[in-house]
């Protein structure tokens, strides 16, 4: 089942993706209004939001395109597996990239946050 | 096409592909960045960020590409044994970009901070100017 493995990487690719896309959209809309809030630079708001976007696919897509390797004679649960096994990285990367997206983003409102306000 | 024509033609090609990756990263950030850079009052210093951004973006995705070794780590396989296996070029091939992919978001989440520190500085230069023209504006009205 040679093909399989296309498929499953097929499969991978676009959960991933759609993963990626899921966490930007709960994440963006505040994101932005904080941003505009903090910055008040529109280019410093497209930059960072466009920056996450970036971050976001790269580090779901590195863990992804490493592909599907099962050997021909592997049964449909195993290739489950291996899809599950990258999600599960995915998953990870994602989590870890978020908690440093928002140390840098919990900086800048540190450092950018004006004299007058609480 | 023998594995060793797959070998060369492929390593080339990721390349092309990781330099293209790291490439339009720097496009997609580029318009912002270069309006922040623009900003500065350094304007030195502007340029000097504004043209390092590209190249470390794309030299780092590029030097993560070719950091795969096809060796292998603590036995080496000898080239016979590699272009014997296709399998196990395409794999090294997805290893070349997945590194690359890495180094992107390590290089961009790294400019996040030098940005962060670039806004910081055009806020407190703004600030500057600001408390000086309002601290400007009574002594103007005293010597009139």
């Amino acid at each position: 089942m040679p093909a399989y493995n296309a498929i499953a990487f097929l499969f991978d690719l676009c959960l991933s993706a759609g993963i990626v896309f899921l966490v930007y959209k709960l994440i963006g809309k505040s994101l932005r209004e904080l941003l505009d809030k903090v910055i008040r630079i529109p280019e410093g708001t497209t930059f960072y939001l466009r920056a996450l976007s970036v971050i976001l696919l790269c580090v779901a897509l590195s863990k992804v395109l490493t592909g599907v390797h099962q050997k021909p004679d592997a049964q449909f649960m195993e290739y489950v597996w291996a899809v599950a096994g990258d999600i599960s990285g995915v998953l990870e990367n994602l989590f870890g990239t978020l908690l440093a997206y928002v140390a840098i983003v919990t900086v800048l409102v540190v450092v950018l946050r004006p004299k007058n306000e609480q | 096409m023998s594995n060793e024509t797959y070998l060369t033609v492929s390593y080339f090609t990721v390349g092309l592909i990781c330099f293209c990756l790291g490439l339009a990263a720097f496009l997609w950030l580029r318009r912002p960045l270069h309006a922040i850079f623009g900003a500065l009052s350094q304007k030195s210093w502007g340029k000097l960020l504004k043209r390092s951004f590209p190249l470390s973006l794309v030299l780092f995705a590029l030097s993560s590409c070719l950091s795969v070794n096809y060796y292998g780590g603590c036995n080496p396989i000898p080239y016979k044994k590699i272009i014997e296996d296709r399998g196990y070029i395409v794999a090294k091939n997805q290893e070349q970009i997945s590194k690359s992919l890495s180094a992107i978001a390590v290089g961009v989440s790294l400019w996040g901070f030098i940005v962060g520190l670039s806004l910081f500085v055009i806020r407190r230069d703004r600030r500057g100017r600001n408390g000086e023209s309002s601290s400007d504006l009574p002594a103007a009205r005293n010597s009139s």
